[in-house]
């Protein structure tokens, strides 16, 4: 199982992410980053979980460093859960538990 | 995608493997997680050489091949060696580790028949591991807890149904989900940590795990392949270790704000765990900890030969 997961950059933002009708999930990595590389498939399981429900992007912070500080990123992996103006970073690393603090994020 | 092993052509696994043989043998790869192939940063992997690519989907193409399997492949020989950089040798490294980890680096490949579609291996292999967690013999068993053991038998059942082409409600899997994530909650023991954790993060369709596995796998073995080191410590040294998987498990399971950071001193309210994961005592005790690796060397080749040949049996019957 494979998901193709939409790469946002500082300038595509606005329109994937401050304009989506739907809550997004936000991937901050980078190519060096090992964990980063490690979770992208549970990022991807997330994506398939979800379906059109949550839009899952992966934002590279090596080249988008506006939207890491926007976000507050200060280390990787980050997933952010962001719900209209409301933003949150999720704690949990396994696909399990990442769904269950969506879930409840989500109501 | 359907996968069908070297095109269903011998002649393309023998140009293939081809590619990997002298090189392996010469232990000029480096066998990875990851497919390295032509990187400045790291030395080529087996996967990376035979589809001479370090992209997932070029390597399916190229090799008919599911990436999910070359990768778990790859990851059963890194448990099994050590690397050490050696920038006199012409690879800039050694690869050290029993005859029979390292012959697994061409077997897997060798075994593979052409045509074969290997789409369900990495399936059948978790769910080879998860009966394995669950048998009562197993030598972590009294460190799975009942809870434990039940969720995992619901998984289990789950998959067999799955496998035979039935599909699950997604309900049904959400109550097995939680039951987990309570079973692990509820786990005290320092050795069943990691455990019930795998046993948590695999409680999703088999065939949905499978891009995941190794991620999963890898931490639990490591705590399994650890656990082989214990009857070569002192009574202290187990108590320590135990305090080191406990610290851990605060690490992971440390309460995070918004903006993920953790507030506090997860260890604050262990001192001993804190004790045994100060740089200070890592130091102090690198000799004897490297003492009892090698004398558990070989109770860990035999596991990791085992995980080996049951894979091996598996690709056969494909």
């Amino acid at each position: 199982m494979s998901v193709d997961i939409v790469a946002v950059s500082d300038a595509t933002f606005a329109i994937e992410i401050e304009q989506s009708d739907r809550p997004v999930l936000i991937d901050f990595w980078a190519p060096w980053c090992g964990p980063c590389m490690a979770l992208l498939p549970t990022v991807e399981g997330l994506a398939s979980v979800y379906g059109d429900d949550l839009k899952v992007v992966k934002v590279n912070v090596d080249e988008n460093p506006v939207l890491a500080e926007k976000f507050g990123v200060q280390g990787i992996p980050n997933l952010t859960l962001v719900m209209g103006s409301r933003a949150v970073a999720l704690r949990e690393r396994s696909r399990t538990r990442l769904v269950s603090e969506i879930d409840a994020l989500l109501g | 995608m359907t996968f069908q092993a070297f095109h269903g052509s011998p002649t393309v696994k023998t140009e293939l493997l081809d590619r990997v043989r002298a090189q392996w043998n010469a232990r000029a790869l480096a066998p990875a997680v990851d497919l390295h192939w032509n990187n400045a940063d790291q030395p080529d992997s087996i996967s990376g050489t035979l589809a001479r690519t370090q992209d997932r989907s070029e390597f399916e193409e190229r090799t008919g091949i599911p990436a999910d399997l070359a990768q778990l492949c790859e990851f059963l020989i890194v448990a099994g060696v050590r690397q050490t950089k050696a920038p006199d040798t012409a690879a800039g490294f050694l690869l050290e580790g029993a005859d029979a980890v390292l012959a697994f680096g061409t077997e897997w490949l060798n075994a593979i028949r052409p045509g074969a579609d290997l789409s369900l291996i990495v399936p059948q292999f978790a769910r080879y591991c998860l009966a394995l967690l669950l048998d009562p013999e197993f030598i972590l068993a009294e460190h799975v807890s009942t809870a434990l053991r039940d969720v995992g038998g619901q998984i289990l059942s789950f998959w067999d149904r799955e496998l035979s082409g039935e599909s699950l409600a997604r309900s049904e899997w959400r109550d097995v989900q939680g039951a987990a994530m309570l079973a692990t909650a509820s786990d005290t023991s320092a050795w069943g940590y990691r455990v019930a954790a795998f046993v948590e993060a695999i409680a999703w369709p088999v065939k949905s795990v499978s891009r995941e596995f190794v991620g999963l796998f890898e931490p639990y073995l490591f705590n399994w392949l650890m656990y082989l080191e214990t009857p070569y410590m002192t009574e202290a040294e187990r108590a320590d270790r135990a305090h080191l998987l406990l610290g851990w498990k605060a690490m992971a399971t440390a309460p995070r704000d918004e903006a993920g950071k953790i507030d506090f001193d997860p260890l604050e309210s262990l001192p001993e765990s804190s004790r045994v994961m100060s740089s200070n005592h890592i130091m102090q005790t690198m000799d004897r900890a490297e003492a009892v690796r090698a004398a558990a060397r070989s109770r860990k080749d035999a596991v990791i030969t085992a995980l080996m040949d049951a894979l091996l049996a598996l690709i056969r019957s494909a």
